[in-house]
């Protein structure tokens, strides 16, 4: 039980943000830097490789954003967010899940965060942090790219390039030229973020970028498929039929 | 005779009603047609009236009498038909005439006044949507900055004395830049230069600068902070968004007596397109056609991994 130091990673583009968290975690014997990210990429790396238990995490980073890299993780370690930014505060301390370091921060601040994420670290206590994070990204906005996580690499694809979205028990299937990528989500949740004028429920169980489709083929009485560019057929229901019809 | 009869009555009587006609335009200011009720209106005009008719009537027969009394026969041959309630009536139309014609007159001066508010207030509205324009300076960068030197102070006390001064430099040429309508381009590109020593020292070898400015160009005029926003449009596109950063390009030359400035960029192509960014540059845009109208312009491109705001603008010194 005794010994075992808190894995902590440090997230923030700015060499000087990362600079003066480790000076303050110095202080601290029970916490053990694993690793330093300056973005998002190298972060989804280092915890899928290292398993932290802690991450200061900065918002604002090029590539993905910190609400991204955590959208990409499946176990959330405890988060303490450090940003200059407050307008993403009010949000998490509604759901009274992480806390929050504006820049520039005191010690002693730094000292209640780092107290409040060590007590959190023993209750195992993210459950309301997983919900922050999905009310932070599926927001109103259209979605604009997706972002799968393949062992400790990210894929980044931009929704024009999607064919169709395939579900698969708790998966969906990405089908991007040609090739497939799985990611746990819902495909009803997918189907209100993304553009209705590009992509269709045709199906239940499919989502149709409307640029793929070649033409619509009668397969049996009141049955039909979706002859795609390259070849591929895909099953249309009645409702999805009507939906297509009112687009075309 | 009878001509001049006429005249020696008419003449001073109308000299004297046209006189006192003028007291028409006291009743139509007393009573604003806008705002009096109506039968108070009518009630004043009625005895306004009725009362300077009459008295001009009695003095016209006051008049007429006279003349009648003092003059000689050989003057005035044939006795005088006067009739009191015409003349009366004929001065009540001549009265009633110039009371229009002083609502009229009322109306052209309150609508020229209103004009000139309108104008006024106007001009008020613009500057102060200049003073809050030129307050386009981003807070997140002033909190990244002082994160920055609470991270120097440490380990470094040289460099976050330095980053302090540039701090106070930037912004205190900011409001003193800011105050004024136009600056020279030396004063705007100095500020220029602090913003991106602070941001060299948060960015670090990050952010690298290549400048090419024509130094003849340093004495024209602009108005302030019109290349701040842009510079700091592409710090945060260019530097802020990319991994390992890249280069920021300025440019500014003179060519047909049009000066035109050029700040480069690189961009992520895999990073969505700001939605926020259009708003900065459409008041850069705004500020530049209130000084320079149509002789100005800013337009960007985007191609590809670098993207362009150029500026041009009329050249004119002091």
């Amino acid at each position: 039980m005794k010994t075992t130091k808190i894995k902590t990673l440090i997230v923030d583009d700015e060499e000087l943000a990362r600079t003066l968290v480790r000076e303050y975690l110095d202080a601290y014997d029970s916490i053990e830097i694993v690793a330093e990210c300056a973005n998002g990429f190298d972060a989804v790396k280092a915890v899928t490789e290292l398993q932290p238990d802690l991450i200061f995490l900065d918002i604002q980073m090029p590539k993905l954003s910190g609400f991204e890299v955590l959208e990409l993780l499946d176990e959330l370690p405890v988060i303490v967010f450090v940003t200059a930014f407050d307008q993403y505060a009010l949000k998490a301390f509604d759901v009274h899940a992480v806390d929050y370091l504006l820049k520039p921060f005191t010690k002693d601040r730094f000292a209640d965060a780092l107290q409040r994420a060590l007590e959190n670290i023993n209750k195992k206590n993210t459950s309301s942090l997983r919900h922050l994070v999905e009310e932070t990204t599926s927001s109103d906005e259209l979605l604009e790219r997706v972002l799968i996580k393949e062992g400790s690499k990210v894929l980044v694809i931009p929704v024009g390039k999607i064919d169709y979205l395939e579900a698969q028990d708790d998966y969906v299937n990405f089908r991007v030229e040609g090739k497939s990528h799985l990611k746990q989500q819902r495909l009803s949740t997918l189907e209100n973020q993304l553009d209705k004028k590009q992509f269709v429920r045709i199906h239940r169980s499919y989502i149709l970028n409307i640029e793929r489709l070649a033409k619509i083929e009668l397969y049996a009485k009141d049955s039909r498929v979706a002859l795609l560019k390259d070849g591929t057929k895909l099953p249309i229901s009645r409702t999805g039929y009507d939906k297509l019809k009112e687009m075309l | 005779m009878s001509f001049f009869y006429a005249a020696l009555f008419a003449l001073p009587m109308f000299l004297l009603l046209g006189d006192v006609n003028l007291s028409s335009w006291y009743v139509a200011k007393a009573f604003p047609l806008s705002v009096s009720k109506w039968w108070k209106l009518l009630a004043a005009l009625a005895f306004s009236t009725l009362f300077i008719s009459a008295c001009w009537g009695l003095i016209c027969w006051g008049w007429v009498s006279g003349i009648e009394q003092y003059s000689s026969a050989v003057l005035i041959p044939e006795k005088t038909i006067f009739h009191f309630g015409i003349v009366t009536l004929f001065g009540a139309q001549l009265y009633l005439l110039s009371v229009g014609l002083s609502y009229f007159l009322i109306t052209f001066e309150t609508s020229r006044n209103a004009e000139r508010n309108a104008y006024e207030l106007q001009l008020l509205a613009q500057s102060a949507e200049l003073k809050a324009l030129r307050m386009q300076i981003n807070p997140h960068f002033l909190f990244n900055s002082l994160n920055s030197i609470n991270a120097l102070i440490s380990h470094n006390p040289e460099k976050a004395r330095e980053m302090t001064t540039l701090l106070a430099d930037f912004f205190r040429k900011g409001l003193q830049y800011g105050a004024k309508e136009m600056i020279t381009l030396g004063d705007e590109f100095s500020l220029l230069k602090d913003y991106l020593d602070i941001e060299a020292i948060r960015f670090g070898s990050r952010l690298r600068v290549e400048q090419q400015i024509d130094a003849n160009l340093l004495h024209v005029l602009i108005p302030p902070l019109i290349l701040q926003p842009l510079l700091e449009n592409a710090i945060k596109h260019g530097i802020a968004n990319t991994l390992s950063g890249g280069t920021i390009r300025m440019h500014a030359e003179e060519k047909n007596g049009q000066v035109f400035v050029l700040i480069e960029n690189p961009l992520d192509t895999e990073t969505p397109k700001n939605k926020g960014a259009g708003v900065g540059l459409d008041n850069v845009r705004k500020r530049l056609n209130m000084v320079f109208h149509n002789a100005s312009d800013l337009q960007t491109y985007r191609d590809g991994s670098t993207f362009r705001a150029l500026v041009y603008f009329p050249v004119s010194k002091k």
